[in-house]
């Protein structure tokens, strides 16, 4: 009878405290597809084929752009819904994946879009930096296989690359 | 045990009252009357309870949305637009796999059916399930629930397996469980048990868990583009005079949003104000005279944001050049794929 009790317990604690997590978004936010710095988003891989990764999503992408700067060419996907922008070469491979939704955060670590630059420097230290105009900063972490976009006005970071790591 | 002949005397008392005002005199009594105009009464005064709990708890859920562009009023009928909709999705939902209703009507009605001439039967079955399991898969059906995010956006040609787990598991097991709740009522007022209890417990968690779990993944505010605007002839606010001179420009840079569901105010603002810190005009709804937006480019401000992150996630600096297309080869590639998903 007290296992019954206690396990009646613990359920109602459990179904209590649920609902006031998501509410506050700290469920909602590691719910989604995981980010895999260095690697790629989910099961979707850096190295993947633009077939494989439009297969895997299983949706058109909302919009496509080439970003050409001298000779080299790139191929943007954008899925709007997910926030999501996958980055391909000249070979149609996946390079980098670009996150612009709010609510995916590097995993073992509370970083993602509005994490200030402080907390950025307090998890990853100084990391690489490259001014990209005089709105935005790019910090830049070969080793861990990410950089991120901080908007120097708001100090905040805006986007998140997912790339290959570099030793 | 000593009340059971009191209740059957009752019982055969208002049988007995029953039949006389049925066969002896033809018409209802009084006290019939009022009783079914009591219970009617009260059948509504639920739903209408249900239907405004409903709507409420998905505003509540949206609240951390709100909290997050600033926006803190809204008007009191807004309840009834979300449950409203909600409504509107469930059918929806089941329009689009009439199998699952055909079977769910099926299903209540076998229940009824067999709750009302087998009573007796249906509580012993209910007393073998009554078990801790049970009240522990209807804890598994809540966090599923309140994490929809986590079903797969396609699985087996199947779409919408958020909507559907939302519509056609979590809904029918709240259902379920207030079906067990009003069939053991009787059992539980005569001896309280802890299993009951606990069913309640879960059905207040379920039926709290639906709407949040709606409001976080379906609800959002709509925005409208605005193409035409005119103010007071009063007006003379330089930042007012501004705005009307951008919407109204032949060949506007920004465009212009406004923001539904406000009260006394309307809300308008641009591409950077829409990502937090929000950075909006607040006017005063009496001082427009004349507004025109284009109910066709109706989009949520979710995706005007994301539209507005893609933006920034464009690189900018001097010497790359972005078009806003794909060569041949990337498209056919693209469309291949999708075209073996489907199969």
């Amino acid at each position: 009878m007290k296992l019954r009790k206690l396990i009646g317990l613990l359920s109602i604690l459990f179904f209590l405290i649920n609902p006031l997590l998501v509410l506050c978004g700290d469920v909602e936010s590691t719910s989604i597809a995981t980010l895999r710095p260095g690697k790629g988003i989910g099961n979707i891989n850096i190295g993947d084929k633009v077939e494989d990764v439009v297969k895997k999503i299983g949706k058109k992408p909302s919009e496509g752009k080439t970003v050409t700067a001298g000779n080299e060419v790139q191929y943007w996907l954008i899925y709007k819904p997910q926030g999501l922008t996958f980055v391909f070469d000249r070979t149609s491979t996946l390079v980098s994946i670009i996150v612009t939704n709010p609510v995916m955060r590097i995993p073992s670590s509370n970083i993602r879009i509005n994490s200030s630059s402080k907390e950025l420097n307090s998890a990853y230290g100084d990391g690489r930096s490259a001014v990209i105009n005089d709105n935005y900063e790019q910090r830049i972490y070969d080793n861990k296989g990410m950089n991120f976009m901080i908007n120097k006005g708001s100090g905040k970071v805006e986007t998140i690359t997912i790339m290959p790591k570099t030793k | 045990m000593e009340n059971e002949p009191s209740q059957q005397q009752d019982t055969s008392k208002k049988d007995s009252q029953t039949t006389q005002s049925l066969d002896g005199k033809g018409y209802v009594s009084l006290t019939e009357f009022f009783s079914i105009v009591v219970k009617i009464i009260s059948v509504l005064v639920g739903f209408a309870s249900l239907f405004i709990l409903f709507g409420y708890t998905i505003i509540l859920s949206f609240i951390d949305k709100v909290k997050l562009y600033g926006i803190t009023t809204f008007p009191q009928e807004f309840y009834k637009e979300a449950a409203i909709k909600f409504f509107v999705n469930m059918l929806e939902i089941y329009g689009a796999h009439l199998w699952f209703f055909t079977v769910m009507i099926i299903l209540f009605i076998l229940s009824v059916a067999v709750a009302c001439f087998y009573t007796d039967k249906i509580k012993q079955k209910f007393k073998i399930v009554g078990s801790f399991l049970g009240a522990l898969f209807i804890m598994a059906v809540i966090i599923l629930t309140l994490n929809l995010d986590t079903f797969p956006n396609k699985l087996m040609g199947m779409e919408e397996l958020d909507h559907m787990f939302l519509f056609m598991v979590s809904l029918p097991a709240c259902f379920g469980i207030l079906f067990y709740l009003a069939l053991n009522f009787r059992s539980f007022m005569a001896r309280s048990y802890g299993y009951y209890y606990l069913m309640v417990l879960m059905f207040i968690g379920l039926f709290l868990s639906i709407p949040i779990a709606y409001g976080k993944t379906i609800f959002d505010v709509e925005v409208f583009s605005i193409k035409g605007i005119d103010f007071a002839e009063s007006t003379k606010i330089g930042a007012l005079i501004n705005l009307k001179n951008q919407i109204d420009s032949e060949e506007p840079t920004t465009l212009f949003f406004l923001m539904g569901h406000t009260t006394d105010k309307e809300i308008f603002f641009d591409c950077e104000g829409a990502k937090p810190p929000a950075k909006m005009i607040i006017v005063e709804r009496s001082l427009i005279k004349f507004m025109k937006v284009l109910k066709t480019d109706t989009r949520s401000l979710r995706e005007i944001l994301g539209e507005s992150r893609d933006l920034q996630a464009t690189p900018t600096t001097s010497g790359v050049t972005v078009e806003d297309k794909l060569p041949d080869f990337i498209t056919t590639k693209i469309n291949k794929a999708l075209q073996r998903g489907v199969k």
